[in-house]
């Protein structure tokens, strides 16, 4: 049984997807020449309505903006919650463990800083009563043993401890990440087998499943094509998930092809529907729209109100991830047509 | 039946004083005026009045001025007038000193909220602010949550004042030494704030100093601008400048009385001593019937010189609604919450509604309904009038055919009675071809009222004294009649004394006039039958209110709630439909038979109308 047995919340998650942005919606968004007027759009036009309510369009920050649009996704899902049949869902907690993840990452990052500004500015107050530590005192965190006393007595510490160096320079980010996100999606694998069973059960793991596997792709693609890493170290920094390609294959991918030759075998691959090789823009960008494909599928199929709930959930993560390239794009003053390709809808 | 008798009064001024008989108009209420287009003609030689308004583009550029500093420009009353080289010179010097301010507030429009916040730095002086050395100021709006996170940071280089906050933003000001400010900039950027620059003169002061003036030449700009407008009416003569227009004919001394003082001459004259304008129309009734007015402008005004048909509407319209609706209870209510709403709100529906309730109650009575309730009023019925249960049981099955037969007679004698204001009305307009020939003229009348006749003779023989059957007397009453509408028209033409023969040829006239006496006759029976709906809305009361009472009584102890809930429903509901049942019966049966609303509105002097 899921955890929203609830046929409601699945009609309301569907009524709440139709009210999606839309391709017209996104050439209007690029032709806009500046944030207000990109501000205004979203104000008066779409579903971001009700999360910039009371906000000034004209002189409205991007950064706020960014924040105001995804702190907006959490209100729509306690909202869906609501629908829900039990209350206090341990398994949608898993979206406050995604942010605990990027907090910290952020905070580590920002050690080499000369100030944490940037940091302070993005922390996501607005779930500090949900999470597994404070994480207002990650403002007063400068280096890591700071860090490990924060998150004394969660799991973090014992994660991280390992990575302690005396230099931030020798600092291994990307293995730091790897493990955090390991951590990450083990936990979620863990509620999943113990909330849910049957069929349910393989179809929401076969969700995380693919984006793990997609994770681990976009890790290897990166390492091979800006880091030049060898197999080995490649191996180290990735989750052993194996869903659509083999073990053997991927190791034979990693140990035998340099980025181009990657993007071939995978374009030959069981995601080969989902790979159009002649818009190629980042490796970010496929991973993206094969899940957001994938997730797609299930918003128009499935009738259980918790596949139903993720692939919401994935898909409106994606849409504002649109909205904030949109943003990006025009503040740099990057060509609406390169933006265009960029977004997934 | 009154409309108000007017004067023509024609004002005559010199060039130094046509201005101010303008303006004692406009503070008199009640004068029509007349364009001077109306009035101008190769024999007076007069001309119209340039009516180029510098006056207006001198008020557009205040507003501007104002708009430009945030001061909303509103015109009070005027204290002494200016000279155009006066006032020019006036926005010439306020928009160059305005302009300074304009500059410092950087094209940034500041909400409502941000004019808060920036009144309390004011009081630190803005000039001040800037003069610091060592000092950096900065102000702006916060989100909300950022604002939560100035605690956070460790290294406050700063000192905050928050000045105002919403839901969503919180306003402060910051200050910090030069040599911080470029991290102090940035960490309030990362913060998200959005920078509000701090004036670098302070526009109110130099608002305060301009302020009365500018109000003031605002003001006399406005009414001076407004009085411009009323040029169109002014016809120049020569040196004499002349306004004309109607006043009401009781009112003509108060308005003679207007220009005392003044070296002007009024001249008041009857409205037909100047053929070529047409005399407004202003309806006067007394309270009873006043609220119909209201149907009457629906249609259109009278002409001036017809009737005013308002006390007929009433009369006819409350009989109607009264007998469609007939319910004393329902009836007092209309007649209580009208009168009330009347009053208060004075809202001519509604005083027609409390009217109409009075008529109702009086059918409610003789039908014997209270809310619904048919055997409450029968002791008295029995009583009163002697009958054995009550004086009208509408949903006897009995009662049914007298009481359409009733509703069509009621619509007879009505269109009986339209005729004869018809008939009035053209021999008043000298229309004899019209009053005498006509479907809705004598030939009408006589031939309706035969028919009715004949009627009676057919059912009741014993009420008539002769034989309406008889040939003689119907070739007199009908086939004269008849004969009479399909000669109208070459009738008409030989009492003008144009000739018998028709414009379109004697071929075409039969034709047309052979549909026409059919379209006639049929109308006639059309017109009639549309007057069952009074009988039909009687039954669909009682019916209603049956329903509502049988209701009561299968929901046992929820009874008085049904009750109440139904006898409001069948008020809301029934009460709309038969009072545009009633409105209609006005309109296309009565008003079409003798109405014509061509008359045009009594409108008082002023700029707007202008």
């Amino acid at each position: 049984m899921g955890t929203a047995s609830n046929a409601a919340m699945a009609t309301k998650a569907k009524a709440m997807f139709g009210k999606r942005l839309t391709a017209s919606d996104y050439q209007q968004l690029l032709q806009k020449k500046s944030i207000p007027e990109i501000a205004s759009y979203l104000k008066n036009e779409t579903l971001f309505r009700e999360a910039l309510e009371g906000y000034s369009e004209t002189g409205l920050h991007r950064g706020q903006l960014e924040m105001l649009i995804r702190r907006d996704l959490g209100t729509r899902l306690s909202r869906l919650l609501r629908y829900a049949s039990t209350s206090g869902d341990k398994f949608y907690r898993y979206g406050i463990m995604m942010s605990e993840v990027e907090q910290i990452m952020a905070c580590i990052r920002a050690f080499n800083d000369e100030d944490n500004y940037k940091m302070i500015g993005e922390l996501p107050l607005y779930i500090e009563k949900s999470t597994s530590f404070d994480i207002r005192a990650l403002a007063q965190v400068r280096d890591f043993n700071a860090l490990l006393e924060v998150l004394d007595k969660t799991p973090y510490a014992d994660l991280i401890r390992p990575f302690s160096v005396t230099d931030m320079e020798e600092f291994d980010y990307t293995a730091c990440e790897s493990v955090l996100q390991k951590y990450f999606y083990d936990q979620v694998m863990k509620i999943v087998d113990q909330e849910f069973s049957g069929k349910v059960k393989k179809e929401i793991r076969e969700i995380f499943l693919t984006q793990i596997e997609l994770d681990n792709i976009t890790r290897i693609y990166r390492s091979k094509r800006y880091f030049n890493a060898t197999p080995a170290q490649i191996k180290k920094v990735i989750n052993p998930v194996y869903l659509r390609i083999p073990k053997r294959e991927l190791e034979d991918m990693i140990d035998h092809c340099n980025a181009e030759e990657f993007m071939e075998r995978l374009a030959r691959s069981a995601y080969h529907n989902y790979l159009d090789s002649s818009n190629f823009a980042y490796i970010e960008y496929h991973a993206q729209s094969i899940n957001y494909n994938l997730n797609k599928r299930h918003m128009m199929f499935s009738t259980n109100p918790d596949i139903v709930l993720i692939a919401y959930l994935v898909l409106s993560e994606t849409e504002i991830q649109n909205v904030v390239d949109i943003i990006e794009g025009v503040r740099y003053g990057i060509p609406a047509d390169k933006i265009n390709r960029l977004l997934i809808y | 039946m009154s409309i108000v008798k007017m004067k023509l009064a024609t004002v005559h001024a010199g060039a130094d004083q046509f201005q101010d008989v303008l303006k004692r108009c406009v503070s008199c209420a009640q004068f029509h005026p007349e364009p001077a287009a109306h009035l101008i003609n190769d024999e007076n030689g007069g001309k119209a009045l340039q009516d180029e308004n510098v006056y207006n583009e001198y008020l557009n550029q205040l507003k501007n001025i104002g708009h430009s500093v945030g001061f909303e420009l509103k015109a009070g009353p005027v204290s002494r007038s200016y000279e155009e080289a006066e006032i020019e010179a006036f926005i010439k010097e306020v928009n160059e000193q305005f302009a300074m301010i304009a500059d410092t507030h950087e094209l940034m429009t500041l909400t409502g909220n941000d004019e808060i916040a920036l009144e309390k730095v004011r009081s630190y002086g803005f000039e001040a602010m800037h003069e610091c050395q060592y000092i950096s100021f900065g102000m702006g709006r916060l989100p909300a949550e950022s604002f939560k996170k100035l605690s956070l940071i460790e290294k406050k280089n700063f000192v905050v004042e928050e000045l105002h906050k919403s839901g969503q933003y919180v306003w402060i000001l910051y200050a910090t030494s030069n040599t911080f400010v470029k991290e102090v900039r940035k960490c309030m950027e990362s913060l998200f704030i959005e920078e509000i620059p701090i004036p670098r003169i302070d526009g109110k002061k130099i608002l305060e100093q301009y302020k009365e003036k500018l109000t003031e030449v605002y003001s006399y700009c406005a009414y001076t601008s407004e009085i411009r407008k009323l040029y169109r009416y002014v016809v120049q003569v020569q040196d004499d400048y002349q306004l004309a227009g109607f006043v009401p004919a009781k009112t003509a001394d108060q308005f003679v009385r207007l220009f005392d003082g003044l070296n002007v001459r009024v001249d008041l004259a009857e409205p037909e001593t100047a053929p070529q304008l047409v005399p407004p129309t202003m309806l006067h009734n007394v309270w009873l019937f006043r609220p119909f007015e209201m149907f009457v402008e629906m249609y259109g005004l009278p002409n001036y010189h017809d009737l005013d048909p308002t006390p007929f509407v009433a009369v006819t319209f409350c009989l109607l609604f009264g007998i469609m609706f007939g319910d004393l209870g329902q009836g007092a209510l209309l007649l209580i919450g009208g009168l009330l709403l009347e009053k208060i709100k004075h809202n001519r529906l509604a005083g027609i509604v409390g009217r109409a309730g009075l008529t109702s109650m009086i059918f409610g009575f003789l039908f014997g309904s209270v809310f619904g309730v048919e055997t409450l009023l029968n002791p008295v019925h029995q009583s009163l009038f002697g009958v054995r249960e009550k004086l009208f049981e509408v949903m006897d099955a009995s009662a049914t055919m007298p009481l359409l037969i009733g509703a069509v007679a009621i619509g007879a004698v009505l269109i009986l009675m339209t005729m004869i204001i018809n008939i009035y009305l053209n021999i008043k307009r000298k229309e004899m071809a019209e009053a005498l020939f006509s479907q809705n003229g004598v030939a009408g009348f006589i031939f309706y009222g035969y028919i009715i006749l004949f009627l009676i003779g057919m059912f009741m023989p014993d009420m008539l004294p002769f034989n309406p059957g008889s040939k003689p007397l119907m070739i007199l009453f009908i086939g004269v009649p008849v004969v009479l509408f399909f000669m109208k028209e070459p009738l008409n033409g030989l009492m003008k004394g144009e000739g018998l023969t028709p414009h379109q040829g004697w071929g075409n006239f039969v034709l047309e006039e052979v549909f026409e006496v059919l379209e006639i006759i049929l109308s006639f029976v059309t017109n009639s039958l549309s007057y069952l709906r009074v009988g039909g809305f009687v039954l669909s009361h009682a019916g209603m209110m049956l329903v509502v009472m049988t209701l009561v009584k299968m929901t046992g102890n929820a009874g008085p709630v049904v009750f109440v809930l139904g006898n409001l429903f069948v008020m809301g509901l029934e009460g709309l439909i038969v009072g545009i049942q009633t409105l209609r019966l006005e309109y296309y049966e009565m008003f079409s038979r003798y109405f014509v609303g061509n008359g045009k509105k009594f409108t008082m002097i002023s700029s707007e109308n202008a």
